[in-house]
């Protein structure tokens, strides 16, 4: 966690955080928790299909 | 006496002629203080701020905050041949209070056999040399100079109660003595004294003032020598200092020493008057222990002291800044290197 007074930056520990907060440091920055990734129904690895032709190889003669 | 000043390691005993053992002082902190003090202008680059004559005018109210004088009077009236005006106090004596809050402290442990098998290298005296040079005065700079920048922005113009705000200019060979003279002006119209007026620069920024005055001397030469350019003339006003640009930012976080915070700003000029600051020090205890049974025979030091940096706020037209809107000093010229 950070907390800042003025020009000052401190990282402090959950228990540090009332002895910095009772002497005017205002809290910054909580430990944030990591973001979930949003599930999604498709699969990942869905096909993908072309719809275009694919080109003809030439036959050798 | 040298900055690695340490108490002597006797408990706090003295010898005497008949061989009798006095108690002796156990607390070094006043004479640790003035090594330091000392030593301020030669270790620290902001020692002429840290030398500031106002250091000398406050009074300390408790271990934690000290008082600074100001006085106000009232201006002149028309007189009167006729009659006698009522006679009152025309002054106002006031106090301002400021307590300081950057409590610092260091200890560290020194096996007595270190010292042996490292060849004195290990001493105390070389640990806390090392320790002030390489920590603690750049750690001291390091909150000085982003102390002030965040008392500055939170001050107003003492003229016209305008909030203050620094000078954003892009800096190039081409406007570096453009921006440096409206800064001057600025304090030129506060009625700062021209005399003592120092400018702090990273080493970035000096490179191109110095390119910029061969410019326009050469300029100067070739239109005339009486014709070189009033604004190199300016720059001779003042005190130049070079500073790492890693000690000329906005924020530090000091959990631990000193390190650049997240969101803090290159400052490319700091202007200003020594009068206009207070860097209050004071040591509130510095001792070395002897070996002993509860420091299972290892020598113990460990120093705490309570200090600060104050604007004053009457004053605080005697400081400007030039402040780089990035994180890097913002430079475009070839010559400059960009730093973070």
């Amino acid at each position: 966690m950070k907390v800042r007074k003025a020009n000052k930056i401190m990282q402090v520990t959950e228990n540090e955080l009332d002895k910095y907060l009772s002497k005017g440091y205002v809290l910054i920055d909580e430990v944030p928790a990591k973001p979930q990734e949003p599930k999604s129904e498709e699969p990942k690895f869905a096909k993908v299909y072309n719809s275009e032709p694919k080109p003809q190889r030439k036959r050798r003669k | 006496m040298p900055t690695s000043y340490v108490a002597p390691a006797n408990n706090g005993t003295t010898g005497t002629k008949d061989g009798t053992y006095a108690i002796g002082a156990l607390n070094y902190a006043d004479e640790y203080q003035r090594a330091l003090e000392q030593n301020f202008p030669y270790v620290l680059n902001y020692g002429a701020l840290y030398a500031t004559p106002n250091n000398g005018k406050y009074r300390w109210v408790n271990s934690k905050t000290i008082e600074i004088p100001s006085i106000s009077t009232t201006g002149r009236v028309d007189a009167d041949r006729d009659t006698i005006a009522f006679a009152q106090r025309n002054y106002q004596n006031a106090w301002v209070a400021k307590t300081l809050s950057n409590e610092r402290k260091w200890s560290t442990l020194v096996h007595p056999r270190d010292i042996d098998e490292t060849n004195m290298v290990a001493t105390i005296g070389n640990i806390t040399q090392v320790f002030n040079d390489e920590h603690k005065f750049p750690e001291m700079d390091a909150y000085c100079i982003s102390k002030i920048f965040y008392d500055w922005t939170h001050a107003v113009n003492p003229d016209t109660g305008v909030a203050l705000t620094p000078d954003t200019t892009v800096l190039t060979t081409a406007n570096v003595l453009d921006v440096f003279d409206s800064l001057m002006l600025k304090m030129d119209n506060g009625r700062v004294p021209a005399n003592g007026r120092i400018l702090y620069v990273p080493f970035e920024i000096l490179y191109i003032i110095k390119e910029a005055q061969g410019v326009y001397r050469h300029l100067g030469v070739e239109s005339g020598p009486n014709a070189i350019d009033r604004r190199v003339n300016r720059l001779d006003q003042v005190q130049i200092i070079g500073v790492p640009s890693t000690l000329m930012k906005t924020l530090y976080d000091f959990t631990t020493d000193y390190a650049i915070a997240d969101g803090a700003k290159q400052i490319n000029m700091f202007l200003v008057h020594p009068m206009a600051v207070i860097t209050p020090v004071s040591y509130t205890f510095s001792r070395l222990d002897a070996p002993s049974a509860m420091s299972e025979g290892k020598y113990v030091y460990y120093e705490e002291s309570f200090e600060d940096v104050f604007i004053l706020n009457n004053k605080a037209n005697a400081i400007q800044f030039n402040v780089a809107d990035g994180g890097g000093t913002s430079t475009s010229t070839s010559t400059s290197t960009s730093t973070t």
